[in-house]
């Protein structure tokens, strides 16, 4: 793929990420679109897609945030290296199926780099903070269903333009 | 575990590892300045469309309400100017010399993660105009967090929602002292105030000026809970922050008391 390809994508997922998700955001839960996008492709486009993906984009995330420098790079390319060993693994072809694997990675990430982050903050208030992090994945698995219907529309999407 | 090391994936893995380590153990300082820079080229039209909107969004529902101030404020204004002259007049003749407690430096956000869960944010103001590390950030609304690091253009501001940040805080009815801090969920928490202690919903929770960085007097937010738990020393108390942090643009920094 040409490199112009790749710089768009990360174009419209950062411009997803930084524009549109603080409007989606409601009580404090959002779509991950840089941690959605990260595992789709290395779903769709195997792991070497996922893991520098995931490095690029959660570099640029980082960006943002400078007292977690480098921790968002570093785990959200590991997802995106997940995904592609699953794809390898256990691939099925299968939208729900997808979606449940990003559903379970978005958790799963969320957990860890709170436990990295800031372990005191997960012990007080363990309950509700895995219940955000479960509304967290099922927001970002949502929006990555929404994402992939898109994608298999986009040929018919041609054929009538 | 040899076959570790011949998969095609540790190569590439390796050195994305050994790069984040890298970014993970830099200074603070220079991490603030790599932001800096981040923000100002790669993030900047991502971040000048997010504040775009948010100005349209508040720009409208702005206009209505000011339209209708306008009327009542326009007769207000010509009562105040009687008044300004007066007041001016009468302090030059007892010699008053009014000033604000603190010298504020005003710094704009530039920067804020939108999903991270422990959140910093990075405003335009550094060490050339004054800052250095902790030092109060408030908003109009109240505390905002504190400095943790500083470069010559740019800051990095701990919000009051990481858990790292904790304010020596009291009831401004009560006079309960106790110790803001985030745990999670959408509220801070009053900490360490003992059950004796009268603190009531609806209080108003202000900094102490007890730890040392954040001046007396600074607003935190309104208790919204305050609960005895059968059995602990300490009352369950809840503040809904004074200050919004989705729609921060403007901040202050105090960066000393004025003597």
């Amino acid at each position: 793929m040409p490199y112009f390809y790749y710089f768009m994508i990360w174009f419209v997922i950062m411009s997803c990420q930084l524009v549109i998700t603080p409007r989606l955001t409601f009580s404090g839960i959002y779509p991950d679109f840089v941690l959605a996008a990260s595992i789709l492709l290395g779903l769709k486009r195997g792991w070497k897609m996922g893991l520098w993906f995931g490095f690029a984009l959660g570099l640029s995330m980082d960006l943002t945030d400078p007292l977690n420098f480098g921790w968002v790079m570093l785990t959200v390319s590991l997802s995106g290296l997940i995904a592609g060993i699953v794809r390898e693994k256990i691939y099925v072809e299968n939208n729900l199926y997808q979606v449940g694997i990003v559903a379970a990675i978005t958790f799963v990430y969320y957990l860890v780099l709170t436990f990295i982050e800031s372990v005191g903050y997960l012990v007080n208030d363990f309950g509700s903070s895995v219940l955000d992090f479960f509304l967290i994945a099922l927001y970002t698995a949502l929006v990555s269903g929404a994402i992939l219907l898109l994608l298999q529309q986009r040929y018919r999407l041609r054929e009538l333009l | 575990m040899r076959g570790i090391f011949t998969s095609p994936q540790f190569k590439p893995v390796a050195i994305m590892v050994i790069i984040s380590i890298i970014m993970i153990v830099l200074p603070l300082d220079f991490k603030t300045t790599i932001s800096s820079l981040g923000s100002g080229s790669v993030l900047l039209p991502f971040i000048e469309a997010d504040k775009y909107i948010v100005r349209v969004n508040s720009t409208f529902e702005q206009n209505i309400m000011l339209n209708r101030r306008l009327d009542s404020l326009s007769v207000i204004t010509s009562n105040l100017m009687e008044y300004k002259s007066e007041n001016e007049r009468l302090r030059r003749m007892l010699g008053f010399n009014f000033e604000l407690p603190y010298d504020l430096v005003p710094a704009e956000v530039v920067a804020v993660s939108p999903t991270s869960v422990f959140r910093s944010i990075l405003i335009d103001a550094g060490i050339r105009r004054g800052v250095r590390r902790n030092m109060p950030v408030i908003s109009p609304s109240g505390i905002i967090g504190k400095t943790v690091a500083a470069d010559n253009k740019a800051s990095t501001v701990q919000l009051l929602l990481d858990p790292g940040c904790k304010v020596a805080a009291r009831d401004q009815r009560s006079r309960a002292m106790g110790i803001s801090e985030f745990r999670g969920g959408k509220y801070l928490s009053l900490t360490n105030v003992p059950v004796d202690q009268d603190v009531a919903v609806g209080d108003t929770v202000i900094s102490s000026g007890l730890g040392g960085i954040f001046p007396e007097g600074l607003f935190i937010g309104t208790v919204v809970k305050s609960e005895e738990k059968k059995g602990d020393l300490f009352r369950d108390i809840l503040i809904q922050p004074g200050a919004d942090f989705s729609i921060l643009e403007e901040v202050f920094v105090i960066i000393s008391p004025t003597s």
